[in-house]
């Protein structure tokens, strides 16, 4: 049988362990709650050209702890060297798309329809505008995409505020 | 007059009661975490309290005993028998503190296995949760507060029971070496 001191010095650290459990614990549910109140901007992590739909597939971050909504997309059609699609523009196309917190999502951008499969060099600029629950202002986020070049790290997808209503 | 006192114990211990309720509902409605935890430690100390003061007994009379100092039998005596009767019909006076300290400690026994299967499947639903077995977002951490809350009276009731076993094994050696110098005198 342990001697009472050694037992004494046992449940010391046991209760010393368990308080700092209890304190991590409290501590960890009050920094969450207050991340969840404060929303993120998207992060485009990848474009993929899928030739079959016709559309780019953008794979989004949503790095915040609220959702956000994807409420309209645009885009400009810039023809690369190989291409004989001529430049186009398309202006506020409304969709609906929820980006839960904390999770990657695929988000589709129809191009054009009729219009020819893309070619290397072709570049396609995309806005997405998107809210969060706290205000009613719109925000958005615009990636530049060119076929056939690798996705490079330096993102220039920018977030700033459009204005609100 | 006795009236009139009891009267005032029962108004204050119904305002008592009354706070702590508001207190606690209080907790509940700003965090549920935290009234999670309060309320995980009072209920497992409920379930715990005889096993803390019993053991903490235990190990304060055995240690009393060790040291040559007077224990009370008629006491201990209490602890193991319902009634003054059943100690006399099971002739517990005849009996020594340290034998009767050793039943007091055995009779514990059921409540402590129960107390230790209380904690155990709490602790295993936290588990569960902590590990995304299950998971919920509402209960997840309520689930983990309540245990966090129930470990305290664990630690404290694990503590003493291996401190009322140290003593009680050397008091149960003492006894028997006194047992065994009585056989020689008599010789």
């Amino acid at each position: 049988m342990k001697r009472p001191a050694a037992v004494l010095i046992l449940v010391g650290f046991v209760m010393l362990f368990l308080g700092w459990a209890i304190g991590t614990f409290f501590t960890q549910r009050t920094v969450a709650k207050a991340i969840a109140t404060i929303p993120g901007s998207p992060i485009v992590l990848s474009a993929k050209y899928d030739k079959e739909k016709h559309a780019i597939l953008y794979s989004m971050l949503n790095p915040g702890g609220m959702p956000l909504t994807i409420v309209e997309e645009s885009f400009v059609f810039t023809p690369g060297s190989e291409s004989k699609e001529k430049g186009y523009v398309v202006s506020h196309l409304p969709v609906h798309v929820v980006l839960p917190p904390g999770v990657v999502t695929e988000v589709e951008l129809k191009l054009k329809a009729g219009t020819e499969k893309l070619q290397i060099g072709d570049a396609v600029l995309a806005t997405f505008t998107y809210v969060h629950p706290l205000s009613k202002d719109l925000y958005s986020v615009i990636h530049p995409f060119t076929m056939g070049v690798k996705e490079q790290k330096k993102e220039k997808a920018q977030t700033g505020k459009e204005g609100g209503k | 007059m006795e009236r009139i006192i009891w009267w005032i114990a029962l108004i204050l211990f119904a305002v008592a009661v009354a706070l702590g309720l508001f207190v606690l509902a209080a907790a509940v409605a700003s965090n549920p975490e935290t009234a999670a935890f309060v309320f995980g430690f009072l209920g497992f100390w409920l379930f715990a309290n005889r096993l803390i003061f019993g053991f903490g007994q235990i190990a304060n009379l055995a240690s009393a005993f060790v040291e040559g100092e007077e224990v009370n039998k008629e006491e201990v005596a209490e602890k193991v028998a319902k009634s003054p009767e059943e100690a006399k019909l099971r002739r517990l006076e005849e009996l020594g503190v340290a034998t009767l300290l050793a039943m007091w400690r055995s009779s514990l026994e059921p409540f402590k296995y129960a107390y230790y299967f209380g904690f155990f499947l709490l602790f295993l639903f936290a588990v569960m949760f902590e590990l995304n077995i299950i998971s919920s977002i509402v209960f997840g951490p309520v689930v983990e507060a309540l245990t966090l809350g129930a470990a305290i009276p664990t630690v404290l009731v694990w503590g003493l029971e291996l401190l009322s076993g140290y003593y009680l094994s050397k008091a149960l050696i003492k006894a028997v070496q006194e047992l065994e110098k009585e056989k020689k005198e008599e010789k």
